[in-house]
């Protein structure tokens, strides 16, 4: 059996009201990411991207058109069934967005916890994962640091491993590598192209870094909220 | 197995900020103390109000149909009384006879409410030693003894009676001697208790007809039942009197006081200012604590976690904070109870159904006030997180 397309976006449109008037944000997308495929998302600031990401993630309900995540229609979903569906979605914030009160490996399992599977797994399975994660972003030696103790690029790799930990089926990342040296950037978008290709993942990232653009299968170009090309790749 | 291997999320983010934790548990502390205090008191004026009734000397007691409360004396025919022995299992009746009389303190000349009881030397209505020790002296005219827990304006009785005099004063221009004391303790009635024998209460209270009592005991034959007696009593008995258990007596009393007083508002109040107080202390931590972590929410719900799952931590953190404050507040106010058990000798105690009530209600206030901190919450936009 062909497994479902992920993402699934066809004659998209989003308004936001702002101050009263209505303003449109994203206009007639039409977006189709498949499994295994890794998807760069660029525009300038304003042209809608964010918003798309949000879209794609389940954390906004589709106003107009057509968004498919895994199959589900999410044009009017509830609230429920996107929570529902964020389980099987990875984010990566351009903040990191780690719980201060929590320690790197903490942070990690609450990505996994929220999966009854791996809570059925028990405690001790759990922090297996999380540690062999934190090790695949070069951060075995800070297992049970806290937040405010790690430098920025440290954070933002834990909230890399937070987002992978559990193998996502979808994996959004904004600007994961912004706060990234050049050689853990490259680190990183080495992991999410093995995601992609082991666990067939579909990975949709935004992201200026010119250093990371090559492990993109394909780039598309949001322009004013519109696609403005799309860009097929040969890796 | 799920459960354990939940991350304590709600306990983490609390400890990570151990001062504020603190300044919490003081403050829900503090309510909490309040409400023990309320209690403590209410409770133990209220108790005080039970100890003369504790000390009948009997099992059932008759008193007039309109009688509310012992401070209230109202008269009855003692022939009603003696009509009792007739039942079977009545082994004796008594009378207490009482009276609202002045009482004069010799140094200040002040005169103080007293409420001034009369028993039969030869079958006492209260059951307390003192009535047999002292049995002699109390029948010499003018004889009286006195409560030890009186309000210490009524003069220095009790030191005087050690240095081994007798202390005189006068009682309705008669005088009064008194010739030992004993201990009832305080009730809202009067400051002072005074017991004298039954010929000398007439001499105080002239006034009175000989064939009155105020409040009739009754002692039963061992293992009868009180209820049947009053049963019997009840089906012949003019209906200008009544018969009481000694527990009806103290659920009256009690009652009096409550409803037919504003001591009871009073109290319910200040226990209601208590949990007000704890509920708004927590309301603001976990309100505050919410608007601070607001972004580490909307990054739960980010990653799937439901509205349950970041309302649940809030109202956890609500009953850790209602579970941490309760064991130093009982130590608290067991302290401010010692304090007063010193400074008003009234009888001020800590009873696990109290602690167990007040950390009910705490629990209650605090998880009420968590679930409403966290509308912030529910309407959280995960989006927000971009």
């Amino acid at each position: 059996m062909e497994a479902t397309t992920p993402v699934q976006i066809s004659g998209l449109n989003h308004w936001f009201d702002e101050a009263g008037e209505r303003k449109q944000v994203l206009r007639d997308i039409q977006l189709e990411v498949k499994a295994g495929e890794i998807v760069i998302l660029t525009g300038p600031s304003g042209s809608g991207k964010t918003t798309l990401l949000t879209m794609v993630g389940g954390l906004r309900a589709a106003q107009d058109g057509s968004l498919r995540l895994f199959g589900e229609e999410l044009r009017g979903a509830p609230k429920q069934q996107l929570t529902r569906l964020r389980r099987q979605v990875g984010f990566i914030f351009q903040a990191h967005n780690l719980m201060p009160y929590l320690s790197a490996l903490q942070n990690v399992r609450l990505g996994l916890e929220v999966s009854s599977t791996w809570r059925g797994q028990g405690r001790r399975a759990m922090d297996e994962r999380c540690r062999e994660g934190l090790e695949q972003v070069g951060l075995g030696h800070r297992l049970h640091f806290m937040p405010a103790k790690l430098s920025g690029g440290q954070k933002q790799r834990v909230a890399i491993a937070r987002a992978l930990a559990s193998s996502p089926s979808l994996l959004l990342a904004d600007e994961p590598t912004a706060a990234l040296d050049k050689e853990s950037g490259r680190d990183v978008v080495a992991l999410f192209r093995d995601l992609a290709d082991r666990r067939g993942a579909a990975i949709v990232m935004v992201t200026h870094d010119n250093k990371v653009l090559d492990i993109a299968d394909r780039i598309v170009h949001l322009q004013a909220g519109a696609l403005a090309n799309s860009e097929m790749k040969t890796r | 197995m799920s459960w354990t291997s939940r991350t304590p999320v709600a306990w983490l983010q609390l400890s990570h900020k151990p001062m504020r934790l603190l300044a919490a548990i003081a403050g829900v502390g503090f309510a909490n103390v309040l409400v023990f205090f309320q209690m403590g008191l209410s409770g133990a004026l209220y108790d005080s109000q039970k100890r003369p009734i504790q000390e009948i000397n009997g099992q059932l007691v008759m008193v007039p149909r309109r009688y509310s409360n012992l401070g209230e004396p109202l008269n009855m025919p003692r022939a009603q009384l003696v009509r009792a022995l007739g039942v079977d299992g009545v082994q004796a009746v008594t009378p207490l006879y009482i009276g609202n009389v002045d009482w004069i303190n010799q140094d200040t000349r002040q005169k103080k409410q007293a409420l001034l009881f009369g028993v039969s030397l030869d079958n006492p209505a209260l059951k307390l030693p003192v009535l047999q020790t002292q049995r002699s002296a109390l029948q010499r005219p003018n004889s009286l003894l006195f409560d030890s827990a009186s309000k210490k304006g009524a003069g220095p009785v009790a030191q005087t009676l050690a240095a081994g005099q007798p202390y005189d004063t006068e009682i309705r221009g008669q005088r009064a001697q008194v010739v030992g004391l004993f201990q009832l303790g305080l009730t809202f009635a009067a400051d002072i208790n005074l017991i004298t024998s039954s010929t000398n209460f007439q001499t105080y209270l002239p006034e009175q007809n000989n064939d009155d009592i105020q409040l009739g005991v009754i002692q039963l034959k061992p293992g009868v039942s009180a209820s049947r007696v009053k049963q019997t009593l009840e089906t012949f008995l003019e209906p200008s009197v009544q018969v009481l258990t000694i527990q009806q007596l103290l659920d009256r009393e009690v009652a009096h006081w409550q409803r037919n007083t504003s001591f009871g508002l009073i109290f319910n109040l200040g226990v209601l200012v208590g949990l007000a107080v704890g509920a708004i202390i927590v309301y603001q931590i976990l309100y505050s604590d919410v608007g601070d972590h607001l972004g580490e929410y909307a990054t739960m719900k980010a990653m799937g976690y439901g509205d349950r799952f970041v309302v649940a931590i809030i109202v956890q953190e609500s009953v850790i904070l209602a579970s941490l404050a309760f064991f130093p507040s009982v130590l608290m106010a067991m302290g401010l109870y010692q304090i007063l058990v010193r400074s008003t000798g009234l009888l001020v105690t800590m009873s696990i159904s109290r602690a167990v009530v007040v950390f009910g209600l705490t629990l209650v206030i605090c998880g009420a006030s968590g679930w409403l901190a966290t509308g912030k919450l529910r309407r959280l936009d995960p989006a927000e997180v971009f």
